[in-house]
């Protein structure tokens, strides 16, 4: 038997044994979440070598049974992060489990563990089923049609202080109604080896407005999963803006459609990966709809021995006239043996269509460099400022300043403690 | 303040000062001056600690340092100061983090206390002001989208608010129309004092009219094969460099 065969076997192995050693489920939605993901799981194959859509990210990493043995006490959640001046609505869901609400505004309804949970069909994905079919539970927020919210919504997905290896399956639903107007920021938070395979769908009404903010600076053993499945209506607007380091793995499966013409998707990604981590962005954009919009700028920086990949997948439907989509992509790599995969897709068939992709690897300027360091700037810090400000345009369209502060003052920590090659590369 | 002893420059291979010696006191300003391509910007560059230099031969001192064992950011530190030809445009940061950064960097080194932040950007104001700047040009990134006399002046806000004791200015003149040239020209001399030098290179006496020199040399062929007062230079716009190179004019 191949290794990867082996591996697959032993994981799936894994899988029924917790499988068949899960609690009661909470209510009978989580039961039918479960009954749909164990069957969906039992069906897909798992990735394997050759498998395209894991090509750059070592699925086997995740596929280590131990982190399918219940893991009991999990702890007091780890440290979380507090925006000075902002009350948002805030969910904390340490590996899975809902256990505060905190600010309930009017026009938001949170409901955990109760549906309806809706799949998309022939999603082939078997680690999202696998979220499904480990349910602990899951959350559905609702934003009601016209609502304006005055402070954001925090969705925290924590780990538990244990150092125990384990997994965790969050499933987060949000609903905003026709017309409504959200900020959403999303921590990951944690650097335990701790896989957390989350599964986010936000489900966007037509003409309503979503600034999604997504922040996951902590470095560490923490494997990162998570499938972001985005359902956008006519003239409504999404708008993902994220920070983001490396950490043992960390990949976001980002998965935005445009149903309804006139909708308009923006991306802004700032990406640090350092030491040994491992960042993969997988970002699918499919227009479904005539006049939709996308426009993608991802910057993104590799230092050490790292590796940050990027595929940005834009489908362009028969019936998708007028698209206008962009994927700009550059990248910055700070010593010879980082590396970044960047790769944009495109598969068009409209014919009436905008759609302009560009890619670009560098280094740091060494005049630029010069120039700072002749101003009394050392190496170190010097590098520092040139590799923040190389990210500081997706920083600065953070829409909550004193979260845009907090991802600076981390980033800019962050850098000041790259080591610097003895010659610059 | 300076004293520059045979030195010998090489850059890919190929020498480009061969042999330059130039002393500079304290209180004096240098005109640097001579044909493209004679090595008046490798001059300034190697002062500064431009990487992609190697000196093969010769000695620079600077205040009794060995200036060349210095790093770049060491000889900032210790008060020297290069005026780019082409300042390196920096978005995503702002040109008042980036002075107050490197005010901080050289103040720190010399021991003077920090300035706050207020008081730091009162200082930059007044001295946008005095330079004719306008105050916005602080918040905008590094030389970012500045036209080119923008860019030249930004440097002279850099040198008046790091007070360097030698100032190297690489064809600052160059490109400025005769207002912005009025501008460069009252920094430099503001900055004139018994404790500082100021080593300008530039292609035209036309800045000398304005910040009158000590001295003059003319740089042709990796050497000084000049000097003499601010006549010298009216000499060579009368009759271009041929004379000196053993070219035709």
């Amino acid at each position: 038997m191949r290794p990867s065969a082996q591996l697959q076997q032993r994981f799936t192995q894994a899988v029924e044994t917790r499988l068949a050693a899960l609690n009661a489920p909470p209510t009978p939605s989580v039961a039918q979440l479960r009954a749909h993901g164990e069957a969906r799981f039992r069906a897909l194959e798992l990735p394997g070598r050759g498998n395209e859509f894991w090509k750059y990210s070592p699925a086997s990493a995740l596929m280590d049974p131990d982190l399918l043995v219940a893991a009991g006490s999990i702890g007091a959640p780890v440290q979380i992060p507090r925006l000075p001046g902002v009350t948002p609505t805030r969910l904390l869901i340490v590996e899975g489990r809902l256990v505060n609400v905190e600010n309930v505004q009017p026009g938001v309804t949170v409901t955990p563990n109760e549906g309806p949970v809706e799949e998309r069909d022939g999603d082939p994905r078997p680690f999202v089923a696998l979220n499904a079919a480990l349910s602990e539970g899951h959350v559905l927020i609702h934003i009601a049609a016209g609502s304006r919210l005055s402070a954001p919504i925090e969705l925290v997905l924590a780990q538990g202080e244990s150092r125990v290896a384990r997994s965790a399956m969050p499933r987060v639903r949000v609903v905003v109604g026709a017309g409504a107007e959200v900020t959403l920021i999303e921590r990951q938070v944690g650097t335990h080896r701790v896989w957390t395979n989350a599964v986010l769908e936000l489900a966007i009404e037509p003409e309503a407005n979503v600034a999604h903010h997504r922040v996951g600076l902590e470095t560490g053993q923490g494997l990162w999963l998570t499938a972001l499945d985005v359902d956008v209506q006519e003239l409504a607007h999404y708008r993902l803006l994220q920070a983001l380091a490396g950490s043992a793995l960390r990949r976001n499966e980002v998965d935005v459609r445009l149903h309804g013409s006139g909708s308009d998707f923006e991306m802004a990604s700032a990406t640090f990966t350092q030491g040994g981590d491992h960042l993969d962005n997988q970002v699918a954009v499919q227009h479904l709809a005539s006049d939709c919009r996308s426009h993608q700028t991802h910057r993104s920086i590799a230092a050490n021995e790292s590796r940050t990949v990027l595929n940005g997948r834009i489908y362009i439907a028969r019936d998708a006239q007028r698209t206008d989509a962009q994927l700009s992509t550059k990248n910055l790599l700070l010593h010879k043996s980082a590396e970044v995969d960047a790769k944009p897709e495109l598969e068009i068939y409209a014919d009436n269509v905008k759609c302009a992709h560009g890619a670009t690897v560098g280094s740091i300027d060494p005049e630029a460099l010069f120039y700072l360091r002749s101003r009394g700037f050392s190496m170190r810090r010097a590098r520092s400022v040139l590799s923040f400000a190389f990210l500081a345009g997706v920083v600065d369209a953070f829409g909550i300043q004193p979260l845009g502060d907090e991802v600076r003052a981390t980033l800019e920590q962050a850098f000041s403690h790259v080591e610097t090659d003895p010659e610059p590369s | 303040m300076l004293n520059v002893s045979d030195l010998h420059v090489s850059v890919n291979g190929k020498e480009i000062l061969k042999g330059l010696t130039l002393e500079v006191k304290a209180g004096e300003v240098h005109a640097i001056m001579g044909p493209n391509g004679s090595g008046k910007s490798t001059l300034v560059g190697v002062l500064a600690g431009r990487p992609g230099y190697e000196v093969t031969a010769g000695t620079v001192q600077f205040k009794g340092q060995d200036l060349l064992s210095l790093e770049t950011e060491e000889r900032a530190r210790e008060g020297v100061f290069l005026a780019f030809q082409y300042p390196v445009e920096i978005p995503g940061v702002s040109n008042m983090e980036f002075l107050r950064a490197a005010v901080e960097a050289v103040r720190g080194h010399r021991q003077q206390a920090p300035l706050s932040a207020p008081e730091f950007m009162k200082l930059a104001r007044q001295t946008c002001t005095e330079l004719d700047l306008d105050p916005s040009f602080l918040k905008r990134g590094v030389n970012e989208g500045f036209s080119g006399g923008e860019k030249k002046r930004n440097e002279i806000l850099q040198m008046s608010l790091l007070e360097p004791a030698l100032a190297l200015l690489d064809e600052t003149d160059s490109g400025l129309d005769i207002d912005a040239l009025q501008v460069v020209a009252q920094g430099v001399n503001r900055l004139r004092s018994p404790e500082r030098a100021v080593v300008m290179v530039t292609h035209y006496q036309r800045l000398l009219n304005h910040v009158v020199p000590d001295q003059v040399h003319v740089l042709a062929e990796g050497r000084i094969v000049r000097s003499g007062g601010r006549e010298l230079a009216l000499e060579l716009e009368e009759k271009g460099y041929g004379w000196l190179t053993g070219e035709t004019a």
